[in-house]
């Protein structure tokens, strides 16, 4: 990826995080601790995004079963873990400050718990094929049939349970109720953590594929 | 083959309307008063903080405020300590405890935060 990509990324991370801090202001009854909501929402954004790219490069590589779909579809999964642990533990810090407590079995973390396991597991499958073809077989069908759960795990069952959560941001009537100001910021936030994360998987392949060659 | 297949996928669709099933009772810890009164365990309570008002308990001790559940039970609450900051802005509250006499002793209590990112006081 060129340097200026890079850096333009940098720049702009840098710039959602000094909004955060400076133009966004108070909300009601959450006062400044709505800063977490800006980094949290996109950080589960992004992993939903990780465990979908997840699902459609192993559509690829099963069907061309070409390595390199593979290591997209493996490194996707990944990443996707890494930021829904992020999700869960702003998560968990943003209920301590709210509601009172860290973990609370709410459905939005008992669902989330769940997730975290089921990808979780695909990393323990991975290493556990020697074989790189059965490997990337097994990791191709299990992070397919993975993502069927995820939008039950993420949109349909906490809508229709009580939770401490507040409402999705498009709520069940289909409508944002957020300040302009704070939308505006979280547009941007979730453009900058998104292209963090193809950030973060571009370097991962380039790793990962010079690992192969060698 | 084709016979397999389909045993195969019956047995998935089953384990996981299963697993559906089981996972429906458990995603809740949230129950109603109702329940609670069955209940000799602590459970959490969620209910409407319909009053927005918090009244002292037992001499100062402690604090009491009324709760309305899904069902459109009202119960008051009473809690051996002070009321949380942000209590004055919540919609809902869960209360953790378990009934003394008509009361709800409650043991911890966790307030909802708000689903309207709005801003506080006027902008100028």
């Amino acid at each position: 990826m060129p340097k200026t990509t890079t850096f333009a990324l940098l720049l702009w991370l840098l710039t959602v995080t000094t909004l955060v801090f400076t133009i966004v202001p108070p909300a009601l009854g959450l006062g400044y601790l709505v800063r977490i909501m800006f980094f949290h929402i996109p950080m589960a954004w992004v992993a939903v995004l990780g465990f979908l790219l997840s699902a459609w490069w192993a559509i690829r590589y099963l069907r061309t079963k070409q390595m390199r779909y593979h290591l997209l579809s493996s490194s996707a999964a990944r990443l996707g873990l890494i930021f829904c642990l992020l999700a869960t533990g702003s998560g968990a810090i943003f209920a301590k400050l709210t509601w009172g407590a860290y973990w609370n079995w709410d459905p939005r973390q008992t669902t989330i718990f769940i997730l975290l396991l089921i990808y979780g597991a695909y990393i323990s499958l991975e290493a556990s094929v020697e074989d790189p073809a059965r490997r990337a077989n097994a990791a191709a069908v299990y992070t397919l049939f993975s993502f069927i759960t995820v939008p039950f795990l993420v949109f349909i069952i906490p809508r229709f349970f009580e939770s401490l959560h507040p409402e999705p941001l498009i709520n069940n009537a289909g409508k944002i109720q957020m300040d302009s100001i704070m939308i505006g910021v979280l547009l941007a936030a979730l453009a900058g953590i998104t292209g963090l994360f193809l950030w973060l998987l571009q370097y991962w392949m380039k790793r990962r594929t010079t690992k192969v060659r060698e | 083959m084709r016979r397999r297949h389909l045993i195969g996928i019956i047995i998935v669709v089953l384990a996981i309307s299963f697993c559906g099933m089981a996972l429906r009772d458990s995603l809740s810890p949230y129950v109603s008063f109702a329940e609670a009164r069955e209940s000799t365990k602590i459970v959490q309570v969620k209910g409407d903080f319909v009053d927005k008002k918090v009244s002292l308990w037992d001499e100062g001790r402690g604090i009491s405020f009324f709760l309305e559940d899904e069902e459109g039970t009202r119960v008051r609450v009473v809690y051996a300590g002070a009321a949380p900051d942000n209590i004055s802005h919540a919609t809902s509250v869960v209360v953790a405890g378990q009934y003394q006499g008509a009361d709800f002793l409650a043991e911890r209590i966790l307030v909802k935060c708000p689903s309207k990112y709005q801003v506080e006081g006027d902008r100028q």
